[in-house]
């Protein structure tokens, strides 16, 4: 019998942990909401870096938002081809990173794990 | 008393212009030179655009004015430049313009022997200036072929004539089998010759365009390597030799260690193996003559 299956659109997804992380530095800056842009920018030794940042200001009109775990992510449209079906997630820990990005599009990743090629 | 002398390098140079807040901060995180350090307009500097492997995309000068940042670029290699900072540009204030084929581009040697330019000229390399030459704007660039100091020259290129004609009545036209002949003693890089993805910028005698403290650019990780463990496996060097040559394939021992990659009469450029110039005396061989490598230029 054949299974059909639809396939799920790739999104950009936040891990419960990594919300949780979120909520903490968006309140100890006494902002009421936890607005985050993700997103990449040229440079790194592999070629693209990822950008994480809280937000003040309004995201552009084209930014796509996604809303999980009460974090809104805002990511430009150009990065979000390069982010789809990253997920972000927190390593805590003794030797943990702090964010860190999974990104299932990225073929190589430089030593400092910040920058990546696709 | 040495007399100017010109060449027209409009084929050769591109030119794009970038605008926008984050132009700068941009071409910093592309290429190797600590472009920084470019605090005012009037500034200029060298830098390599690199794959994230650490090979060449183009060598690029950089000039800085109030409202822009002109980059030159290889004409061969501007489009695939312009494309490949279309592609790292997200979020960024950054607008590319490629005037190439507005412009036309001489190189003067000797210029103080030329009346109106004592202005423009300056001990400073790469720094640039815009003024008048008979009452035509132009563009001044005070570059160097190797270790020869010149002065570059940019203008619209309806200009071309009136500017010519002044350099024509004041100086000699250099033929171009001739600044090939300047270009290849004085070791100068062109793209699809010595500068090509098949290089990185420390093979190619780019090092002093490599700033090793500026932290990350695409290949930068590649590039330090390089250099902290010593794993340059070849140089560019000046060859020469007697005769005609034909072939580019370079032999030491037997063994293929190397080619030539710019001929002008019977000097060249080329790249060497570093094991075959570990020899006090390299004795290399192309179609069986004896090639001489002349200086390395590894920086």
């Amino acid at each position: 019998m054949v299974t059909r299956i639809t396939p799920e659109p790739l999104t950009i997804t936040i891990s419960e942990e990594a919300a949780k992380h979120v909520g903490q530095f968006v309140a100890a800056e006494g902002k009421a909401e936890a607005n985050l842009r993700v997103g990449v920018k040229g440079g790194g030794c592999s070629g693209l870096t990822y950008v994480l940042e809280i937000i003040d200001n309004e995201p552009d009109a084209e930014d796509k938002l996604i809303e999980e775990h009460g974090v809104k992510l805002y990511v430009d449209k150009k990065s979000y081809i390069f982010l789809a079906g990253t997920v972000l997630e927190y390593s805590g820990g003794l030797n943990g990173k702090g964010f860190v990005f999974n990104n299932p599009n990225a073929k190589t990743t430089c030593g400092c794990g910040t920058s990546f090629s696709v | 008393m040495k007399q100017a002398s010109f060449y027209e390098l409009t084929s050769q140079r591109g030119m794009i212009h970038l605008c926008g807040k984050d132009s700068l901060d941009l071409l910093d995180r592309l290429s190797t030179n600590k472009l920084t350090d470019l605090t005012s307009a009037g500034m200029g500097m060298g830098s390599v655009l690199t794959t994230n492997k650490g090979r060449i995309i183009d060598l690029i000068y950089l000039y800085v004015f109030q409202d822009r940042i002109a980059v030159t670029t290889s004409f061969e290699a501007t489009q695939k430049v312009i494309d490949w900072l279309d592609f790292y540009i997200f979020t960024e204030d950054v607008k590319i313009k490629n005037i190439s084929s507005d412009i036309v581009y001489f190189r003067i040697f000797n210029p103080t022997h030329l009346t109106d330019l004592e202005n423009v000229m300056s001990e400073n390399m790469f720094s640039v200036k815009n003024g008048l030459l008979e009452q035509i704007p132009c563009t001044f660039i005070n570059q160097r072929v190797g270790n020869i100091p010149c002065l570059d020259l940019i203008t619209n290129s309806s200009n071309e004539i009136k500017i010519k004609d002044f350099l024509s009545n004041q100086g000699n036209e250099i033929l171009k089998k001739d600044y090939e002949k300047i270009r290849i003693q004085a070791g100068d890089p062109v793209f699809n010759a010595e500068l090509s993805e098949d290089y990185n910028p420390l093979e190619a005698g780019l090092k002093k365009y490599v700033n090793f403290n500026k932290g990350c650019y695409i290949g930068q990780e590649v590039v330090a390597r390089l250099d902290t463990y010593d794993k340059v496996q070849r140089s560019l060097v000046r060859l020469s030799w007697s005769g005609e040559l034909k072939g580019r394939a370079l032999l030491y021992q037997e063994k293929k260690v190397g080619a030539i990659t710019s001929v002008s009469g019977n000097i060249g450029l080329g790249y060497v193996h570093k094991k075959a110039l570990e020899s006090t005396k390299p004795y290399l061989i192309c179609e069986g003559k004896s090639v001489n490598v002349e200086a390395v230029l590894t920086n």
